[in-house]
């Protein structure tokens, strides 16, 4: 049994594996703990009101206890994640709510684009890289080049640039998807 | 930096920016920023109130217990008055339902599907005919807009129009109906769940023969009927979800339903709308935006190549296809009561243009001049950069 400061220095999957081992309630309330301001978080999104979703971050505490003993979880994160949602809308079809999900910030190709941006860039990639950022549009290069080669937040570029953080958001978006397409088309032709 | 940190304001900088690169990638960060951004509110002192109550945890679980002590003791006190009050005087003679002929007819009505809410009505048609002796023959129906049917029936007062007055009330009782669970028949009950343990609403519920089945409601619960002798398994299907067998016992627990290869929690886009993959009928798969950039305004062709089976059929035209279509189009009357035959032979072009048009053997020489129109305005022919000789005869 470990004590609070061994617990502490565990990261989060480290403590999910001591859950799902040792049945003590300590370790599974610690990582609780921890995905608090995101299960609170995903609850505001889809139910709007603090009360009740306060009141589903502390059901889902049950919940999620309960089912973790049940199932076979690879990914604790996604899964949580799965879950948290399910439970909100759960809650809002049991109050027959109409549901709307405002989809203007939702971006589509989350997690699915891969541009070199973050990445390890082989030469030949890096050339196909300078070439594309200068086919951009500028407002899109600029974002792309704040964002990434600058380091510098949306709220950082919003008052660097004055285009609004909605529409950095949509340029950082849209540039790495015409990047993307451009290098693409670069290095297959090589 | 950290996500409260972010929460809190702290929007500038190269810690901002390192956790809004996290979440571009992580959809979970993702919709909890999005939550903290969409309401108004001082979040961060919710939150630490709420970790606060899982530090101490120890603590804490032993005052839950207390809580949940007195709760039920409550409900005890409360209920056990309730249970001792008889309803019914000893003059009433209760109605003995016989176990042969029960059945249950359950209409379900189409269900409405708005976004993601489930609208589901059950009507429940009972038609009672005992055979017993002691009881007059009742002929009832009972509508009820109810989700559980047997504590619909309890406690329900029946009007007969028996024409024997001593049967003037009939109460049939939810304890009759335990009767009627004699050797061939049970009452299966269970909850149907996904992948995650998340109650699963809408799910059929279905034995092999096909009919006389229920759905789950809302929290995933369902209750059916079922005669031993007629059924051997019970059925769940719902869409999207691999079909699940249901054995026949009273208490199933939860049945897990594992989805069919289709991420059920992917967003379908259909035009400006958008609905979920679980309300969608039938397959679905996801194109985005920048796949569909085709110079094709026919959205069919233009997901030719991401959509499992749809193929891009450039329009066939061949001999055969000209043949038909001079038949359809040449004006009759030029040659009315001739035999029409000719042979034309000519070149299409690289765009499928034909030209160059020779005309051979024609039988009625007024027709030269239509041969060449409908030819020339004939659509694009598949077969290009060829010459073609085409013999044309009809009866």
């Amino acid at each position: 049994m470990k004590n609070r400061q061994e617990i502490s220095i565990l990261s989060n999957d480290e403590l999910f594996l001591l859950c799902k081992k040792e049945e003590q309630p300590i370790y599974f309330g610690e990582l609780y703990r921890r995905y608090i301001p995101m299960v609170y978080g995903v609850c505001l999104k889809y139910l709007s009101d603090e009360t009740d979703s306060q009141d589903a971050v502390m059901d889902l505490f049950e919940e999620v206890a309960q089912k973790i003993k049940l199932y076979d979880i690879q990914n604790f994160h996604s899964w949580l994640y799965s879950v948290t949602k399910n439970h909100c809308l759960h809650r809002l079809r049991k109050s027959k709510q109409a549901i709307f999900i405002n989809l203007d910030d939702t971006f589509m190709e989350n997690g699915d684009l891969f541009t070199l941006l973050d990445k390890e860039k082989s030469s030949d990639e890096e050339s196909a890289l300078i070439f594309c950022m200068n086919e951009l549009g500028e407002e899109q290069r600029k974002s792309i080049n704040y964002f990434y080669y600058e380091n510098k937040s949306y709220a950082d570029i919003v008052s660097i640039t004055g285009y609004t953080l909605e529409k950095v958001k949509s340029y950082i978006q849209n540039g790495k998807r015409n990047l993307k397409n451009c290098i693409t088309r670069i290095l297959k032709i090589q | 930096m950290n996500l409260k940190d972010y929460i809190r304001g702290q929007r500038r900088g190269k810690g901002a920016n390192q956790l809004e690169r996290k979440a571009m990638d992580d959809p979970f960060l993702q919709d909890a920023i999005e939550g903290y951004d969409s309401v108004e509110g001082d979040h961060i002192s919710v939150i630490e109130n709420l970790e606060k109550q899982f530090s101490s945890s120890q603590k804490q679980h032993h005052t839950r217990i207390w809580i949940w002590a007195a709760a039920a003791a409550i409900i005890l006190l409360i209920s056990i008055p309730l249970l001792l009050h008889k309803p019914y005087e000893k003059n009433d003679i209760p109605a003995i339902v016989s176990s042969e002929k029960i059945q249950t007819k359950q209409e379900i009505s189409i269900p409405l599907l708005q976004e993601d809410t489930l609208l589901v009505t059950q009507h429940h048609k009972l038609e009672i005919e005992p055979a017993n002796p002691p009881v007059e023959k009742i002929k009832n129906e009972l509508i009820l807009p109810e989700n559980d049917l047997s504590q619909a029936l309890a406690g329900h007062v029946v009007q007969t129009d028996s024409s024997d007055q001593e049967l003037g009330k009939i109460f049939i009782r939810q304890e009759a109906l335990a009767l009627v669970n004699q050797s061939d028949k049970i009452v299966v009950s269970g909850r149907v769940v996904d992948e995650t343990g998340s109650p699963l609403p809408g799910v059929t519920i279905l034995p092999k023969n096909g009919y006389n089945g229920t759905i789950s409601d809302i929290d995933g619960n369902f209750k059916l009927d079922v005669s031993k002798d007629e059924v051997d398994v019970l059925i769940a299907s719902f869409v999207g979800m691999k079909e699940s067998e249901i054995p026949l016992k009273e208490n199933v627990g939860d049945i897990q339903m594992i989805s069919n290869d289709l991420a059920l929690n992917e967003v379908t886009i259909v035009a400006f709308g958008s609905q979920k993959k679980e309300s969608v009928v039938g397959s679905v798969t996801s194109v985005s935006p920048s796949q569909l950039r085709r110079s094709s305004s026919n959205l069919r062709d233009a997901t030719a190549g991401n959509v499992a089976g749809v193929v891009y059929n450039a329009p066939v035209f061949d001999k055969e296809d000209f043949i038909e279509y001079f038949t359809e189009h040449y004006d009759k009357d030029i040659c009315a009561g001739q035999k029409i035959s000719f042979k034309v032979k000519f070149y299409i072009d690289p765009i499928g243009q034909p030209g160059q048009i020779n005309i051979k053997e024609n039988s009625c020489p007024a027709l030269e001049i239509e041969i060449k129109r409908l030819l020339l305005g004939s659509p694009l022919w598949s077969k290009r950069d060829r010459k073609v000789t085409l013999q044309i005869e009809l009866p």
